[in-house]
């Protein structure tokens, strides 16, 4: 979207699991909009993750990818981190490629002749060291 | 000079030191305080954790306890109608009406009297949502949004609402980007560092100020360019209007609220391109009584190269407001 993207991933954004990674993200859309309107893509060292092996978390609950259009009542605030979860286990203290697309999808802004949402896209490129 | 226009601001202005959590939200009301504003406006999604979910009895406390602490009111909150939040489905009246009451019950209960309705609401809809509103005692105001003005036709089918109801709780809330007899320097020069052709930047401001209508300025620069950026400025002046503020004058008691939009306040606390002159002399005259509520919204145009000020820049609109008769 633009400047502010540079904060959607903090410098402590990639965390090291029991069971392999998460990623923690924050939108700067100026208002908090439901899981549903968002959407991912994940590359970390250039290989992209499937988007089926994604968790969602968020306010406490968790949620998996082919649940995301449904999530319309899970909102996530402009102040709050959600997070994707994955299962692929990668190393504490190593320095990681992390690729992360982020679109929103602009629920009360329709554009074009079937009304679609606006998608506000954003595109993160960060060398992320693991927590 | 004091008159009974109040003074507001919306939290929205400091959306960018929220965002970055350098303010709290408390900081914000404080900061609003301390202009001398006397009004909140927020933008519940923005500022209240959990929004649309009616806010805790704890945050309900603490939110009181703040208007009480700074001496401040809350005046209005801004609802927005999300009809398309899956993918395929998009809402039906009733789910636009149920959403609707919800930012009802949201608002009465931190104490707002005002909602500011998102202008692509249906007069329909609101129809249906005014009894709700008035069993709240909350006063709902279209969003009079450029490129509309008060006299568009979008606008007279909210007034039929208004004059075939006859109800009081259901008017208009201008927004003062309407009154753009410039073109907002801070929207220009981003274009230009975005790679816009500065002569063409030229020629479409200059097109704005003597009050050419968007749609011809659109096309000169279609045959002069055929790159999106030097489209996207020529759109600037369609989307930046200017109308003669005394067009707010035949509607002036259906005025329930007014957005003070601001892009670039001068250090000499006018703002670049709006004659906020002219349109508060107007406001004072016909007798407005409602509050102005400072919109900040010039900070995603120079956070690529300045450091956002929203606390000096909504200080000094603020400044600008009281100089021009409005409030203490």
């Amino acid at each position: 979207m633009g400047p502010l993207d540079k904060y959607i991933l903090k410098d402590d954004a990639l965390e090291a699991t029991e069971n392999g990674f998460q990623l923690k993200f924050q939108t700067h859309w100026y208002r908090a909009l439901p899981l549903s309107c968002m959407d991912f893509n994940l590359k970390i060292d250039g290989k992209e993750i499937d988007k089926n092996d994604l968790k969602i978390k968020a306010n406490g609950n968790e949620y998996r990818y082919d649940e995301l259009l449904e999530l319309d009542k899970e909102w996530l605030f402009v102040l709050d981190r959600g997070i994707l979860e994955v299962e692929q286990p990668i190393e504490k203290g190593k320095t990681y490629d992390i690729e992360f697309k982020y679109d929103l999808y602009i629920p009360y802004i329709l554009v074009g002749p079937q009304a679609n949402p606006l998608l506000a896209s954003s595109v993160v490129h960060k060398n992320l060291i693991c927590q | 000079m004091s008159s009974n226009i109040k003074r507001a601001v919306s939290l929205y202005s400091y959306q960018e030191e929220f965002f970055l959590k350098k303010m709290n939200l408390e900081d914000c009301i404080a900061a609003a305080a301390a202009t001398g504003a006397t009004g909140i406006e927020i933008v519940g999604e923005q500022s209240v954790p959990g929004c649309p979910k009616l806010p805790s009895d704890a945050f309900v406390d603490q939110w009181f306890g703040w208007m009480d602490k700074y001496k401040v009111t809350p005046v209005a909150h801004d609802m927005f109608l999300d009809y398309n939040k899956k993918k395929g489905h998009y809402w039906s009246d009733d789910e636009a009406v149920e959403s609707f009451k919800q930012d009802i019950r949201f608002a009465h209960k931190l104490g707002f009297k005002v909602i500011r309705v998102i202008v692509n609401t249906t007069p329909q809809i609101i129809e249906k949502v005014i009894p709700f509103a008035e069993d709240h005692d909350i006063k709902l105001g279209i969003e009079v949004h450029a490129p509309w003005n008060i006299n568009s036709a979008w606008m007279e089918r909210h007034w039929d609402v208004m004059e075939r109801t006859g109800t009081k709780h259901f008017g208009f809330i201008p927004d003062m980007g309407g009154f753009c007899r410039r073109l907002p320097r801070v929207q220009v020069d981003r274009m230009i560092r975005n790679g816009a052709d500065p002569e063409i930047a030229k020629f479409v401001c200059e097109q704005h100020e003597k009050g050419i209508m968007a749609e011809y300025t659109i096309f000169e620069v279609s045959r002069m360019s055929n790159r999106r950026i030097d489209m996207a400025v020529a759109e600037l002046s369609r989307h930046n209007t200017f109308v003669n503020p005394l067009s707010l004058v035949p509607h002036i008691d259906r005025i329930v609220h007014i957005h003070g939009k601001c892009l670039e306040m001068l250090e000499d606390c006018t703002e670049y391109s709006i004659p906020y002159n002219e349109v508060v002399a107007v406001l004072l005259k016909h007798g407005y009584n409602g509050y102005i509520a400072t919109e900040y919204e010039g900070n995603r145009h120079i956070q690529d190269v300045y450091e956002v000020d929203s606390v000096e820049q909504v200080r000094r609109h603020q400044q600008m407001l009281k100089n021009l008769g409005c409030g203490i």
